[in-house]
């Protein structure tokens, strides 16, 4: 297997991940598109593990994969505060720092 | 049997004897189990606040005495030498310049803010001593995750506003460094930072660097990547706000020091211009947009951008003299150590003056007349606000009086004017807020004057003063420098 499709196909999937979370304007959406960010380096790591065959590349993705757990946890928690202060979980209504 | 096998390798990875490393950091995370176990039944914020500094106290003089270590022990990930001691040292006394007036604002909840703080201070040890991509990625997230709770602590939307804006960028932040990682690892064949020496031309380095420092450069706020930090140190509460801008902002410059100058030794060229147009635009740029600024707090936010342009002047300059153990370069690394403490007490404690008003939103027209209300108070607060400037006599002096001399050392005098003229252009907006200070109030001003709010920022005033008489520290830090190449 070629390094280079693996590479091209993260880059692909970080693209699409960093388009969503500036488009997006409903928290779970951006929520989602940050794991996507996240899953394309894990893609890109597995690809380095398996182009020089040792394992730490790999134990890099399962550490990547740890984190990404606990920034939805706090992500979804941030969300659930925000239900609870606004009603609703749309990014858009928060402005309260302004210039 | 499986326990004693464990424990062998254990002691053939390590050593037995480097486990005293890790006893600092089983005593935080034990203290800090200890504050959320009695905190279920206690709301005192006081007694967490004295339990939090005693053991950050503890740490601070154990790592001290702790004997260094040239060797890479912990499985070759970590070096145990003076500079990454010094600069675990100053983040933990960043930590214990917010623990005390922290606990002004803690109303409930107390507790996990405490237990936060010595988790994240666990990391930081950690990562100021690695060398080693993948722990220096786990510990410095361990850092990030625990500043996104301790920023959205309050009550106000504001506060959550604040967090929200940082998790946000610096989750997009954590994926970039993951990726960048990745890329380091393709091009090099290993995470080791020390290792790496033999760099391959690849373009896939220069990948790695772009995605890594675009990683770095959210979480340390360098210019095109600021837009985080204002809101967030606007938003949150002040003594979060400074911590924020203190203790994890250094971390991100000694990650950056490190992964930039260790890591990227064979691609000195491109991390050159890459950080000289860093540099020069976040200075630019940090300065102009607090020009035009009213709120106070904004001000300091903008000008930790400013500043941070300044430090990074530290990493063109070593790239572009490249010879690592020439005087230019060993100069121009122990004045960014030098300049990275007296900015952890200057900003800290502009920060903390912020205490004084009584509103979240703190306009430059509120202090007015603080001169009136309390002398010493505003004679402090002038004298942070002169050293971030960079005026004779305070530490921010002797701090940019160094970074310029490295700078004309290493024949980069060109920068060192550009950076000149952004220091005089600081001055306008520092003086103006003093000049706000020294003014007769208009109305009936109401300062928060109570011994809690006055003592950090009279102390730290007196630490940037001491520091400024003490600039023979450089000359100090000169013989620890070199510890930054392993």
């Amino acid at each position: 297997m070629q390094i280079e499709f693996v590479n091209v196909l993260s880059l692909i999937l970080f693209s699409i991940g960093l388009y969503g979370v500036m488009t997006s304007n409903i928290g779970i959406k951006m929520l989602i598109s940050i794991e996507i960010l996240l899953n394309s380096a894990i893609l890109s790591l597995i690809g380095a593990g398996i182009l020089f065959n040792t394992s730490s590349p790999l134990v890099f993705a399962l550490f990547v994969i740890a984190i990404g757990v606990i920034e939805s946890v706090i992500g979804m928690s941030l969300m659930a505060a925000i239900y609870r202060k606004y009603g609703k979980i749309s990014i858009s209504l928060i402005k309260e720092i302004k210039w | 049997m499986i326990v004693n096998s464990f424990i062998t390798e254990l002691a053939l990875n390590t050593g037995l004897s480097n486990l005293n490393y890790l006893y600092p950091l089983f005593l935080l995370g034990i203290v800090a189990f200890v504050i959320l176990a009695i905190g279920i039944r206690i709301e005192n914020p006081r007694l967490f606040a004295s339990i939090t500094a005693g053991a950050l106290a503890i740490v601070f003089f154990w790592l001290y005495f702790l004997p260094g270590n040239p060797n890479l022990v912990m499985s070759g990930t970590t070096i145990y030498n003076r500079y990454g001691t010094y600069f675990a040292m100053i983040m933990i006394l960043a930590s214990l310049l917010v623990v005390f007036p922290a606990a002004r604002r803690l109303s409930k909840k107390a507790d996990i803010f405490y237990a936060i703080l010595l988790f994240v201070n666990i990391g930081i040890i950690i990562a100021s001593f690695s060398y080693n991509i993948l722990v220096m990625f786990v510990s410095f997230e361990a850092v990030s995750i625990g500043t996104y709770i301790m920023a959205a602590f309050g009550k106000e939307k504001r506060h959550l506003e604040a967090s929200l804006k940082y998790f946000f960028t610096s989750t997009i932040a954590t994926a970039f460094t993951a990726f960048g990682a990745s890329f380091f690892y393709i091009s090099t064949g290993t995470f080791d930072l020390t290792a790496g020496l033999k760099v391959s031309s690849f373009q896939s380095m220069d990948i790695a660097l772009l995605f890594l420092a675009v990683g770095f450069g959210f979480k340390m706020a360098i210019f095109p990547m600021h837009q985080w930090a204002i809101d967030t140190y606007d938003g949150a509460e002040n003594s979060i706000a400074a911590y924020l801008s203190t203790g994890s902002k250094i971390l991100a410059f000694v990650v950056i020091l490190k992964i930039f100058l260790v890591g990227f030794s064979g691609d000195f060229e491109v991390v050159f211009y890459l950080f000289t147009i860093l540099a020069i635009a976040s200075m630019t740029y940090g300065n102009i947009a607090a020009l035009s600024q009213d709120n106070l707090k904004r001000i300091l936010a903008y000008s930790s951008v400013a500043q941070v342009g300044y430090l990074i002047l530290v990493l063109a300059q070593v790239s572009y003299v490249g010879n690592t153990s020439s005087h230019a370069v060993t100069l121009a690394v122990a004045t960014g150590m030098y300049y990275s403490v007296v900015y952890i007490f200057m900003k800290g404690g502009a920060f903390l003056t912020m205490n004084i008003v009584k509103k979240d939103k703190v306009e430059i027209s509120d202090v007015t007349g603080l001169f009136r209300k309390s002398p010493a108070v505003a004679v402090s607060f002038s004298i942070l606000l002169l050293a971030l400037a960079g005026i004779p006599v305070t530490g921010g002096f002797f701090a940019k009086y160094n970074l310029f001399l490295a700078l004309i050392t290493g024949q980069l005098w060109w920068l060192a004017v550009i950076a000149i003229l952004n220091s005089a252009i600081s001055v306008f907006y520092y003086f103006r807020v003093i000049l706000y200070m020294f003014k007769d109030p208009v109305g009936e001003t109401d300062f928060n004057l109570s011994t809690s709010v006055r003592i950090p920022v009279i102390a730290t005033a007196f630490i940037t003063v001491g520091l400024g008489v003490a600039f023979q520290m450089v000359y100090l830090l000169m013989s620890v420098a070199p510890g930054l190449f392993g």
